[in-house]
């Protein structure tokens, strides 16, 4: 029984080094707490009003006018296309990088990063002026005799994908360099010293331990270019609208806070349906704690 | 194994190089079909890099390679059919340890009942049967080492290359599998390169061992010819507990160290001498007068420490040199041990007397 002062000595110093982690965890979780928490709390609040009562009128809205569901649509299918055409850009790139030597790595990356210096506003109207009827693309083309007639490669679809899929790149590159960069080269010679042939060892090796760097920058993009306004906006000429535009419009257009908040809560609730889909199929904990 | 793959090897005047630095400077090698051979050196010798080069991971900046009569100098490694055991084993951690096994079998396209066959097999021949579903991460050490091993076998390869593949393992570990190793080689008439800086484990396993330094090989010999002859004083410096002491020729078979002069079994190298000395061949004596055949040095005993299976004595010569004694530690010798600070006599049977040549 003497010991038991001690006993309770540590209890208590264990005790205030709890409290001490507490105290530096209470900034950020005030931060997220306030501008995000409670922000999505009025959203979702002025979603669920019609005047001055609660009402679903807002939501109905969205499964009865085509144009919404239809916009909807159209910014997964917009998303999950950028989603395929980074992960096919993206992989040589990180791979690339994750097996050069360290000069040309920190040259690969960097180039990679270069793009997150500028604005995206000034880039996507470079892209204007490259894609346009007489821009650089259409030009050299011409001057090189590949095609006649310019091609249309602003102000619609292609432009959309071709704005966003160079916005997200970097966001598919880094996951997929971290987790490559990872993997043991030993691995790949095992592979081939085995008899796997460069097509074996990529999708027996590289592509399953690559996974969980694959499955978080995909997610990263997809749920990125769910959000995105700016880029479709200016590079799609008004026929892409996404989900974000139909939020812009009702506020700016036609002062339904109401109908905007509804639509924003819609696409939160998609990108939570799929993160759970995601995890019942893929479970994070499982792909991110495979060694 | 029904029929053995298992092919000779030839090595001739390989040479690699990185910018300005020569890793590899003509190595030329010859093994047999069934041979055990080790490449002994330390690390920046070349040894990594020759293996590299046999298993097709790099190219030589001259020279080939030989597998039979084949010149495999330009295949890549996935058509050389080697047998590969990494240092680290290199084991797929997302597989199983049949799917592991299977690898090489479902590269080759090989027929779903057979792959299950072979890899029982190969699971038996390491003594791993029933392990087949577990995941890598839940085997230990040795068990992971046995996975790796029966991969590089389960395909019937052509040659077998280890890179220091026991280095991760504890001591007494390293032992037992050093045995296993053996007994497989012989079971299975394996061709089998082994690279190691480990000159036990090379001595322990090898038919020959080829000792590197300095992207060259020093000499190639059997366990015993090397311990027993070695060319000059890096091969006796780096295999067996041996301290190098510089000698005056006094005859064609003899040299002298200090006021001693000692026989040596065979003629001198010319030029520069030392000796080497091995703790373990050294054996405290009394004053009686030498037997013939045995050589005899005198010293004063320094510091003795307890090494388990010996004890590690200092004794300096006259002249001032340093060399170490092993005494086996237990009690029959107990009373013989000699005290700190005391004078001893130590014999040296002719044939344990190692004389070569200084090289600069």
């Amino acid at each position: 029984m003497t010991d038991l002062p001690m006993e309770d000595a540590i209890t208590r110093a264990e005790r205030a080094e709890q409290r001490g982690y507490l105290l530096l965890f209470l900034p950020a979780l005030l931060l997220v707490g306030l501008f995000l928490g409670l922000p999505l709390g009025l959203l979702a609040f002025q979603s669920l009003r019609e005047g001055d009562a609660f009402s679903l009128v807002h939501y109905a809205r969205i499964f009865e006018e085509p144009i919404y569901w239809r916009t909807y649509a159209d910014t997964l299918r917009v998303s999950l296309w950028v989603t395929l055409l980074a992960i096919a850009l993206g992989f040589p790139l990180a791979y690339a990088a994750a097996i050069a030597s360290r000069g040309w790595s920190t040259l690969i990356l960097a180039l990679v990063m270069l793009p997150f210096w500028t604005s995206v506003l000034v880039r996507t109207y470079a892209w204007l002026v490259v894609l346009q009827r007489k821009g650089i693309v259409n030009s050299t083309l011409i001057a090189l005799g590949i095609i006649e007639q310019p091609l249309s490669l602003s102000h619609n679809y292609t432009a959309v994908l071709i704005g966003m899929v160079h916005v997200m790149v970097p966001f598919m590159v880094f996951p997929l360099y971290a987790a490559i960069s990872k993997i043991p080269a030993e691995l790949l010679q095992a592979g081939h010293s085995l008899g796997g042939g460069a097509f074996h060892v990529f999708r027996r090796v590289l592509l399953p331990l690559a996974l969980p760097g694959l499955f978080a920058g995909s997610v990263l993009v997809f749920i990125l270019c769910l959000g995105f306004y700016l880029t479709p906006e200016l590079l799609g000429g008004g026929k892409t609208i996404m989900v974000s535009s139909l939020v812009q419009r009702n506020v700016e257009l036609y002062l339904q806070f109401g109908a905007a908040s509804a639509v924003a809560m819609m696409l939160l609730m998609i990108v939570m349906l799929i993160f759970w889909g995601v995890d019942r199929i893929l479970p994070v904990e499982k792909i991110v704690g495979m060694r | 194994m029904t029929q053995s793959n298992f092919v000779p090897v030839r090595l001739q005047d390989i040479t690699k190089s990185y910018h300005d630095f020569q890793a590899l400077k003509g190595v030329s090698l010859d093994i047999a079909a069934g041979e055990f051979v080790s490449i002994l050196g330390p690390s920046g010798s070349g040894k990594t890099t020759l293996l590299q080069i046999i298993g097709g991971f790099t190219r030589p900046s001259a020279g080939r390679v030989f597998f039979g009569d084949a010149d495999v100098t330009l295949l890549p490694p996935q058509k050389r059919d080697i047998g590969v055991v990494f240092q680290n084993y290199a084991l797929f951690p997302h597989l199983s340890v049949a799917e592991n096994i299977a690898f090489p079998l479902r590269a080759r396209k090989t027929p779903p009942e057979r792959i299950q066959q072979r890899v029982a097999r190969a699971l038996r021949s390491v003594d791993l049967a029933g392990y087949g579903d577990r995941p890598i991460a839940n085997l230990s050490g040795g068990q992971r080492q046995r996975v790796a091993l029966a991969r590089a076998i389960v395909f019937e390869p052509r040659l077998i290359l280890m890179d220091e593949p026991l280095s991760a393992l504890d001591k007494n570990l390293r032992e037992a599998m050093q045995m296993e190793l053996r007994s497989l080689h012989a079971e299975l008439g394996a061709t089998i390169i082994y690279v190691t800086h480990d000159q036990r484990e090379a001595l322990t396993m090898s038919d020959r061992v080829a000792v590197m330094k300095a992207g060259r090989i020093v000499q190639i010999d059997t366990p015993r010819g090397l311990y027993s002859r070695p060319v000059n004083d890096f091969v006796a410096d780096f295999v067996g507990e041996s301290t190098l002491v510089p000698v005056e020729r006094v005859g064609v078979r003899a040299v002298r160290l200090g006021s001693a002069v000692l026989g040596c079994p065979r003629d001198l190298a010319p030029g520069q001498l030392c000796i080497a000395l091995q703790a373990e061949t050294l054996l405290l004596c009394g004053d009686e007068p030498a037997e013939p055949g045995t050589n005899c040095l005198e010293g004063t005993v320094g510091e003795i420490v307890f090494q388990g299976e010996s004890l590690k004595a200092s004794l300096a010569l006259q002249g001032g040199a340093e060399i170490a004694i092993r005494i086996p530690s237990h009690h029959f010798n107990a009373r013989a041990l000699p005290a700190s600070g005391s004078q001893v006599r130590v014999k040296l049977h002719v044939e344990d007397t190692v004389v070569v040549p200084v090289t600069a």
